[in-house]
């Protein structure tokens, strides 16, 4: 094994390899910051162009574009507060206040450095425990999903404290909405309201667009602010961030890397949800849990190692039992099948030096990314320096071809222009944005899987016995039940401490 | 706008999304309308909390974040500008729209007025954003983009 | 009355030029055949990029290149609704030559028939079949079942509960359940999935007992899996140890096929074009070692056969959903 990983090494190195490590993470991190340009469709449009090359280089290729695209997707999240890809919908949570503040550039490296550690972590899992990893991805049946989703869920009562009803409204209305379209039991049209073209259904990234980036803009071209923040580049700030990062963020980093790599294992789920629990989780075990949202920079750091995690995680059960743990991995997938490679277990052993390689490539990719990055955090953050009025029509643009992209809907331009007005005159009385994105995204998922443990139950002969027996779905109850009681008793402790301190005085 | 408002609008939509989604099930089968069902009921319930709530309290406490100083106008102007545009995508093609709205859009809302070297700024702006868009999207990545009856 | 005398001349003069240009038009029109293609043809594919339907567009887009190098294929991923927003653009796009699309079969019969899908299968011109990928009953390696008559027989012993896996509702997947259900008299837990993926991962979870699956789906969790029938009048040659149900005593033919077309009123000139140029790449001994090697089983008929065979399969799909109350 030694061997082949020295060989992997070696092959990383290969001028052309290198090269092609470079131009895959530049093309992939434009593409990730590109709103509605995803890390799917920037690596499905490369796979054509690996036929014609040896599978080694063609496959480092891809993984380069993927990291590059997971981690772009934060560039835009942290500067106009518009997730590039829907894996950094948490990044937007921190990352935006943040560059109100006038610390974009914080941001920025933060992220940079947490996703490269969080994509080594995960490569690292991938390297060295990929077999137990892929026995735990099976465990996971129809029932454990729902009550991920569940908890998914349960962060909104944390993400909106003070305002959790409207919080709760907000994701139930997320997913009341998602529910339109074709129904995942038994393929009926629902909630079409006449229109056949909604039988399409929503989809998570026009509406996502819509909610966040051009909402935003409204919000901006209102504002009569000539900038979105002050922004002025400063000497040494990956420095300052590193330095940050290593004396106070290490337990949240590896924490915020291994949930990653977990939930990239599963298919069905990824980067968006990893992101999302990691941003609550790192908000928990935080001293200063009120920073939260307000722009800390733990929030983006958790979110950015997690969604990078879960690339070496969802290539897990991808090489391992040929289930791709995510889009992206499938369309991998697809590569190695056009070149006549079988995944399975046999092919470290029939394709050393291809899965070796490939996998080693990904660290050094990972490194490589901090580099390019540091470089183009420069230009982008520039972004911040154009006044608002020629930004505002620029995001609008973006938002319409990225939503039509996707899938090439005008349908879905319009679901995006909807969302918009919805997120920016909903987030005027009080209902949250990022909320509502929540229930987009864990709808589906959710009402999928809960439809399909009830007919398991039904040849079970026991609900009980499905929901609530097997080890992971209780495990989750038990942490969802954490998730939702935490708050709630933190604030009774404080008000209770609070009348202890005004006792005294 | 006042917390007092804002949660009697909001339990109002709350309660209207519910009800038309509601309306528009009662032909589905029972396990395809469960889920929806339980959300509906869920969102009505917090609906009426919310105008209870809403007619309850005292309506004085101020509401929600950035009530400052909107420009209505500028934000509305922006949001028509936006509807013409996507009509313009579907009738005329993404890249001549694309280009009009960039200019014209960073013309109206530039802050030094609607004057000639403004006009200028723009060409420039919204050419090179246009151009960039094309070379990404149709040179690089080869993916369609709407065409209507230009490009 | 002079002026009138221009007048006269002028719509005199009028007429004459007009119908020397439409004379000349119609001329040319005939003497001179359209050049086809001149510009890049419209894929549309129904499916994600990066999926099977995707990979096999993609190794015919590399023979169409070396057939016809003139012009070359912009793909459209124009997905949802189980492929049917894709096949209803196909459907309703210019017939000018220009755009073409994958279809799948049965999907594009069902979709009409029970989801209103907006378009039918008269409303192409079939350019050629490609792919048979057919169905295959599959269970766990290590499962009690070692042959599908087993699965069968503990099935009608225990109503319920067996659970099957099958990938989304009116696909080819439900269509093979309920005609096992109607054959042979059970009744089993039906387990939708989304994709092949989470099928795959559940039966190797040991979620499902058995499952309904693609040659092309299971071969990638081959290792872990084992094949009891698959649902062909011939074995296939990438698993060739597996039984045909027919050897086993149950005569169920049942797959996905996969194939391209044009919208209907496409000129007759340009469907034949295509409809020789794709005959031209199935028969390229080089596309057919890449399709092996993708595990896509190449299965080539003409557009003519194929328009017939997609008409015969909406009978036998009708009687079986009209059967289960599927569809009035």
């Amino acid at each position: 094994m030694l061997e082949n990983i020295l060989t992997g090494f070696a092959n990383s190195f290969i001028p052309i390899n290198f090269l092609l490590i470079i131009a895959g993470l530049i093309g992939g991190i434009i593409i990730g910051a590109l709103p509605g340009l995803t890390a799917t469709m920037g690596v499905a449009l490369m796979v054509p162009i690996t036929f014609a090359m040896n599978p080694i280089s063609g496959l480092i290729m891809l993984g380069a574009i993927y990291s590059g695209a997971i981690y772009g997707g934060s560039n835009s999240a942290i500067l106009i507060n518009t997730p590039g890809t829907p894996s950094s919908v948490a990044t937007t949570f921190d990352g935006w206040p943040m560059t109100k503040q006038g610390n974009a550039a914080g941001a920025l490296n933060a992220s940079l450095f947490a996703s490269a550690f969080g994509g080594v972590i995960g490569t690292l899992f991938l390297l060295f425990l990929a077999a137990p990893m892929a026995q735990l991805a099976l465990k996971f049946g129809a029932p454990e999903f729902f009550w991920l989703c569940i908890f998914g869920l349960s962060t909104i009562a944390a993400m909106v404290p003070g305002n959790v009803v409207k919080g709760l409204m907000s994701g139930g209305l997320g997913m009341l909405i998602s529910t339109i379209g074709l129904d995942p039991l038994e393929g009926a049209r629902r909630f079409t309201f006449g229109a056949y073209s909604l039988v399409q259904g929503i989809e998570v990234i026009p509406a996502m667009i819509g909610l966040f980036s051009f909402s935003q803009v409204i919000v901006l071209v209102g504002s009569n602010n000539k900038f979105i923040a002050d922004y002025k580049a400063k000497k040494g700030a990956a420095m300052l961030v590193a330095k940050t990062l290593l004396k106070s963020a290490k337990a949240n980093l590896m924490r915020s890397s291994i949930i990653g790599t977990f939930v990239g294992i599963l298919p069905g789920a990824g980067g968006e949800i990893a992101g999302i629990i990691s941003y609550n989780e790192a908000k928990r075990w935080d001293k200063n849990k009120a920073n939260f949202g307000k722009g800390a920079i733990e929030g983006v750091v958790a979110s950015e190692a997690a969604n990078n995690a879960t690339i070496g995680g969802s290539l897990i059960p991808m090489l391992t039992l040929g289930i791709p743990g995510s889009a992206v991995a499938a369309v991998i997938m697809g590569a190695l099948l056009a070149h006549g490679i079988q995944p399975g277990f046999k092919i470290f052993a029939n394709n050393a030096e291809l899965a070796y390689s490939f996998i080693v490539s990904l660290i050094v990719v990972n490194i490589v990314m901090v580099f390019v990055g540091v470089h183009l955090i420069k230009g982008t953050a520039k972004v911040l320096n154009v006044p608002t009025s020629y930004i505002g029509v620029a995001i609008v643009a973006l938002s319409v071809i990225g939503s039509y992209t996707i899938r090439n809907s005008i349908v879905d331009v319009m679901v995006m222009i909807f969302f918009g007005l919805v997120g920016y005159f909903g987030g005027r009385v009080g209902f949250d944005t990022g909320a509502m994105a929540l229930g987009i995204i864990l709808g589906p998922i959710a009402e999928d899987n809960l439809s399909r443990s009830i007919s398991l139950a039904g040849a079970e002969g026991s609900v009980f016995k499905v929901f609530f027996t097997h080890p992971i779905s209780l495990l989750l109850i038990i942490l969802t039940l954490i998730s939702v009681l935490t708050p709630l008793l933190m604030a009774k402790y404080r008000a209770k401490k609070e009348a202890v301190a005004n006792d005294k005085a | 706008m006042t917390k007092r408002k804002s949660d009697i609008l909001a339990g109002l939509v709350s309660i209207l999304v519910a009800v038309a989604f509601m309306v528009q099930g009662f032909k589905l089968s029972d396990r395809v309308n469960a889920m929806p069902l339980v959300l509906e009921i869920f969102l009505i319930v917090t609906g009426i909390y919310m105008l209870i709530r809403g007619f309850i309290s005292k309506g004085a406490e101020k509401g929600e974040e950035g009530e400052a100083d909107i420009n209505w106008v500028r934000a509305m102007v922006i949001v028509l500008a936006t509807f013409v545009y996507v009509a313009g995508v579907i009738y005329i093609g993404f890249y001549v729209s694309t280009f009009v709205y960039l200019l014209l859009g960073s013309w109206y809302l530039n802050e030094k007025g609607l004057t000639l070297s403004a006009l200028m700024l723009s060409l420039i702006f919204s050419t090179a954003i246009s151009g960039v868009l094309y070379l990404i999207f149709t040179v690089l990545l080869l993916v369609p983009t709407p065409a209507g009856l230009f490009f | 009355m002079k002026k009138n005398n221009i007048l006269v001349k002028i719509v005199g003069m009028v007429l004459v030029l007009a119908l020397t240009l439409t004379g000349c038009g119609q001329k040319t029109a005939t003497v001179e055949k359209e050049k086809y293609p001149i510009k890049p043809l419209n894929m549309i594919i129904a499916f994600t990029a990066g999926g099977s339907s995707d990979i096999q567009a993609r190794l015919m887009q590399k023979y169409w290149n070396k057939y016809v190098p003139e012009q070359p294929w912009v793909f459209n991923y124009t997905t949802g609704a189980g492929g049917a927003i894709g096949f209803g653009a196909i459907a309703k796009a210019q017939p000018d030559g220009y755009t073409l699309g994958g279809v799948n079969v049965p999907h594009m019969i069902l979709q009409p028939m029970a989801q209103d899908a907006q378009f039918s299968i008269d409303d192409f011109e079939y350019i050629s079949q490609v792919v048979t990928d057919p169905q295959v009953l599959a269970v766990h390696k290590d499962s009690k079942y070692k042959t599908w008559k087993e699965a069968i027989d503990y099935a009608k012993a225990n109503p319920n509960k067996l659970k099957v896996g099958i990938v989304g509702t009116f696909t080819g997947h439900h269509m093979m359940l309920l005609d096992l259900k109607d054959r042979l008299g059970i009744e089993v837990t039906q387990v939708v999935y989304k994709g092949a993926a989470d099928q795959n991962a559940a039966l190797l979870g040991k979620e499902i007992d058995l499952m309904i699956g693609n040659v092309n789906d299971v071969m990638r969790s081959i290792e872990n899996m084992s094949i009891l029938g698959i649902a062909a009048e011939k074995r296939n040659a990438f698993l060739p140890d597996v039984p045909t149900l027919k050897e086993s005593g149950l005569d169920l033919i049942s797959d996905i096929r996969r194939g391209f077309v044009v919208p209907k009123g496409t000129d007759p000139e340009k469907v034949k074009f295509l409809r020789d140029s794709f005959k031209k790449i199935q028969e390229d001994p080089e596309y057919l070692a890449d399709m092996k090697k993708a595990g896509q089983p190449t299965d080539n008929m003409s557009g003519e056969e194929f328009d017939k065979y997609v008409h015969a399969q909406q009978e036998y799909n009708k009687k079986l959903l009209t059967k289960f109350g599927l569809i009035k």
